[in-house]
């Protein structure tokens, strides 16, 4: 059976090839990727296993949105960190900036 | 023997061979489209490490031997309307590929 990310041949629409703007958030994820790398604690392999094995919903989210998800797996099957603290840091570093006048 | 180093090629430039029709669980780099078709081995890319056991945190080793397979499009999709001289070239590691008897009819 085909997988969701296989999609190559399938129907699809235009593909936009204009520039477009890159969130700092993106930058950021691509240095912590690096970084992985740099440590040894990661391969490109790895990370592309989970983006592939994504859930469809998640799997058609932009680009680095989908590194994103990606990476929180990857970080957790490692036992490096967990989604729930990700979690929890994010939800701080908001409720920090939120208070701010 | 050292244990990483690359068994002996067992294509060249020139050879037909058939990418397997498997869809064997696990991270697998062949697309979908290409599993069960045959094409000529362009070049030979080199040994790499096998992204298969790398995606699983394991060292890839022993090394696989990669070949750029040139493929016809009107193999590939049976709807094709270009040229008929189009190709797609795809980099396939020798695990994949089987050789195909040129005198088979």
């Amino acid at each position: 059976m085909r997988r969701y990310h296989d999609m190559g041949g399938q129907p699809a629409g235009p593909i936009d090839t204009d520039d477009h703007y890159t969130e700092p958030w993106a930058k950021t994820l691509t240095a912590i990727v690096g970084a992985l790398r740099e440590q040894g604690l990661s391969r490109v392999d790895e990370l592309r296993r989970h983006i592939e094995d994504l859930p469809p919903q998640d799997y058609d989210r932009p680009y680095f949105e989908r590194w994103a998800e990606a990476i929180c797996d990857l970080l957790e099957e490692k036992g490096l960190t967990s989604r729930a603290e990700i979690e929890a840091r994010m939800a701080t570093i908001k409720a920090e900036l939120e208070a701010r006048p | 023997m050292n244990p990483a180093a690359a068994s002996q090629r067992r294509f060249a430039p020139g050879d037909r061979v058939t990418v397997a029709h498997t869809h064997p669980p696990g991270h697998r780099r062949i697309p979908y489209y290409i599993r069960g078709k045959s094409g000529l081995v362009e070049r030979y890319c080199g040994a790499f490490p096998n992204p298969e056991e790398l995606a699983y945190g394991f060292d890839g080793l022993p090394v696989r031997h990669l070949y750029r397979v040139r493929f016809q499009q009107t193999d590939i999709w049976p709807a094709y309307n270009g040229p008929t001289h189009d190709t797609l070239d795809l980099e396939v590691y020798e695990h994949w590929l089987s050789p195909v008897e040129e005198d088979v009819s």
